[in-house]
């Protein structure tokens, strides 16, 4: 079954298939959710409520409409009612310390984690849309088409802006290895 | 190098590294390389921040993750067939469906520590009546479809004891909502709530405000079943206008007799 | 120039008055219907389709060369007696004249939402036939026929009375009240309802396939004669109201 013909028994009542759709993308989501919160808690419980919503507002789903567009989507949207909410919060410094638990240290060199956590503070530093867009291109490695199914632009739109995140970040990256 | 210019090499120095150019932009890129210091420096830095990227290990959540999505699921399942199934259930379903949950709660709590359990308890119960109640709202809303109107208005029957937000809202419905059969849920679902003193103002009140005449015959029929003497001036008053339609006339003279 | 020559073809094809039939594009949003005579029918198709059901030529040898012109300030703009404007998702469809309503036949696709209102006197029996849209309907005097419809669907009438089947595919919620007329519904037999039957000085009929658990009524005010119960389990809010008449709850 493809994952557009289960959202649409969803739509159609079947609610329980929303477990077959969790199980199948819980894990990029909340991967998404994890680097723009950069909290690895907090994406757990927003990973939920993403799909949870993708329940109750089973309705607006286009039937023929890419799934995987719409879920991001919805996930955005979560993270993005949660920023607004807690916009106070996130306003200066993101907390990269909460992060740091869920990098694994054991098996790796202690330089691999520093440049780990280096870039984890630079992607800290970057504005929500350019921080979004890195994570769906370069950590999720997705495709520009895709990320511009879910943004609704085009792919040249897209590639230009990724392209300036990657500058921003570059930035960022080399002047807090300075500071150290 | 201006801004731009800077903007346009890096550009291009990104795709050289994705692997995106075509042999005529490699060259170029190439011949620039070989004699730009910046750009070179630039296409390190890049190099240096991409595979940091890619030696990135995705999170792993936490296993527990799934199972707790399943209990969350079968909850809000459960809360969106409310508004069809439940209300018309006797009250031993509804203590049922009350045991089934805590005991839900506490499967969950084998993956919480027993403080947090009490909580999570809490919230979610909390959760879920922020939940019915946004629902019933947000569907009482929709300008597009009075059948969702209606079906908004019904929610408040899974509603065991309703704020005043919810009074409000169906008040609103009750009164000024353009579809009849919405006003007329509306007050079927206010109907419930009668021995709450507020709602009993707001049905006595509606009944001088009210435009609509099935609305007005049904809401005669509840007031006078519940006794209220205090519509009859009202009521003789409606029963001798003019423009009044003959069965609602017809009603509140029903109601005079019964309740003098 | 593909896509400008696209649009020509469509425009042509929307606004295109062949005899007596007008279209308009769209298989979506909703269609307002405020005349007195009509028969509605849902489709498998993606235009709006407005035919007139007058078998009489009443056209005008006089008024040749002439506008017809209304104190509503509408145009005729189908030929057929009545104005159509879209208004962005909206449809809305309109008589010129007062009080004769010409007859008009709709058909309808299957996406669209139905909104009809009539408050004159001057209308006659309205019918619905396979639509698989929301319906939502106001009317004082025209009596309501709905063949084979899903809902979900209001109703209300005054003086008219309402008559309905549903389909296999029923989708509540289902609201349908008369003051004045009777209610009379089929619907399938397996259909998981919560119904409220509700008379003030009729009576209820219900076909015996039906078995209804009657809710207890001491919790609830209950007034005029009045059934709270599920059928085959509960589901869907079923609401019928027929204040001064019979309801009929039938197997279809």
């Amino acid at each position: 079954m493809t994952d557009e013909s289960i959202m649409e028994a969803v739509k159609h009542g079947n609610l329980q298939q929303v477990s077959v759709l969790f199980e199948r993308h819980h894990k990029p989501i909340f991967n998404f959710l994890a680097k723009m919160t950069m909290d690895r808690e907090l994406a757990e419980d927003l990973t939920q409520n993403v799909f949870l919503r993708l329940m109750k507002y089973r309705n607006s789903y286009q039937e023929g409409k890419r799934f995987q567009s719409w879920l991001y989507q919805v996930a955005r949207n979560v993270f993005s009612d949660h920023y607004q909410m807690n916009k106070n919060k996130y306003s200066k410094s993101m907390d990269v310390e909460k992060l740091k638990d869920s990098i694994e240290e054991k098996n790796e060199t202690l330089d691999q984690t520093e440049r780990e956590i280096l870039l984890h503070k630079s992607m800290a530093r970057l504005a929500n849309e350019d921080r979004e867009l890195l994570v769906l291109t370069r950590f999720e490695q997705m495709k520009y088409e895709e990320v511009a199914a879910i943004m609704e632009t085009t792919v040249a739109n897209i590639k230009v802006k990724v392209h300036r995140a990657i500058a921003k970040l570059r930035e960022h990256y080399f002047e807090l290895e300075k500071i150290n | 190098m201006s801004a731009m210019e800077k903007e346009k090499l890096e550009s291009l120095l990104i795709d050289y590294l994705d692997g995106a150019l075509d042999a005529v932009n490699c060259r170029i890129v190439e011949e620039e390389l070989s004699k730009n210091y910046r750009a070179k420096k630039i296409l390190e830095e890049l190099k240096e921040v991409m595979s940091a990227i890619n030696n990135t290990k995705a999170m792993q959540s936490s296993s527990s993750m799934q199972l707790k999505f399943e209990y969350s699921l079968a909850a809000e399942i459960l809360l969106q067939q409310k508004p069809k199934q439940v209300f018309m259930k006797p009250r031993i379903y509804r203590a049922a469906a009350a045991i089934g949950f805590v005991f839900m709660i506490f499967g969950i709590g084998y993956w919480v520590n027993k403080n947090q359990q009490q909580a999570l308890e809490l919230a979610n119960l909390k959760n879920e009546m922020e939940a019915t109640k946004k629902m019933l709202m947000t569907m009482l809303d929709n300008r597009q479809s009075a059948s969702q109107r209606v079906q908004g208005a019904t929610i408040a029957y899974t509603i065991s004891k309703p704020d005043n937000e919810v009074v409000n809202a169906l008040a609103k419905a009750m009164n000024e909502d353009p579809n009849t059969n919405v006003r007329l849920a509306a007050l079927e679902a206010l109907t419930k709530f009668y021995q709450e003193e507020h709602v009993r103002r707001i049905l006595i009140k509606s009944l001088s405000d009210q435009k609509d005449e099935v609305v007005q015959m049904a809401l005669i029929q509840v007031l006078v079943k519940m006794k209220e003497k205090g519509i009859i001036k009202e009521l003789e008053k409606i029963s001798r206008d003019t423009q009044v339609l003959k069965a609602v006339k017809d009603e509140a003279f029903t109601g005079i007799l019964k309740l003098s | 120039m593909k896509t400008r020559l696209m649009i020509a073809v469509a425009l042509f094809i929307a606004w295109s008055v062949s005899g007596q039939e007008y279209k308009v594009a769209k298989s979506s949003g909703r269609l307002e219907v405020y005349i007195g005579n009509v028969e509605i029918e849902g489709y498998n198709g993606n235009e709006i389709v407005f035919t007139s059901r007058d078998e009489k030529d009443d056209e005008d040898d006089r008024a040749k060369g002439l506008r017809s012109v209304n104190s509503s300030g509408l145009d005729d703009n189908t030929s057929l007696g009545i104005n159509v404007t879209t208004k962005g998702e909206t449809i809305e469809v309109r008589q010129l004249k007062k009080m004769n309503s010409p007859e008009i036949r709709i058909k309808v696709p299957k996406g669209v939402t139905i909104y009809y209102e009539h408050q004159s006197q001057y209308g006659g029996e309205v019918k619905f036939k396979n639509v698989e849209g929301e319906i939502e309907v106001s009317t004082h005097y025209n009596s309501l026929r709905f063949e084979n419809i899903t809902g979900p669907i209001t109703a209300k009438a005054i003086y008219g009375s309402i008559d309905a089947t549903f389909g296999d595919n029923i989708k509540g919620p289902i609201s349908l009240v008369s003051v004045y007329g009777h209610v009379d519904i089929a619907i399938p037999a397996a259909t998981k309802a919560n119904l409220k039957l509700n008379t003030s000085y009729g009576e209820i009929f219900v076909s015996p396939e039906f078995k209804i658990e009657m809710e207890k009524q001491s919790e609830v005010v209950s007034y005029g004669d009045k059934i709270n119960g599920k059928i085959n389990g509960g589901g869907m809010a079923i609401d019928l109201t027929a204040n001064y008449s019979k309801i009929y709850l039938r197997k279809k």
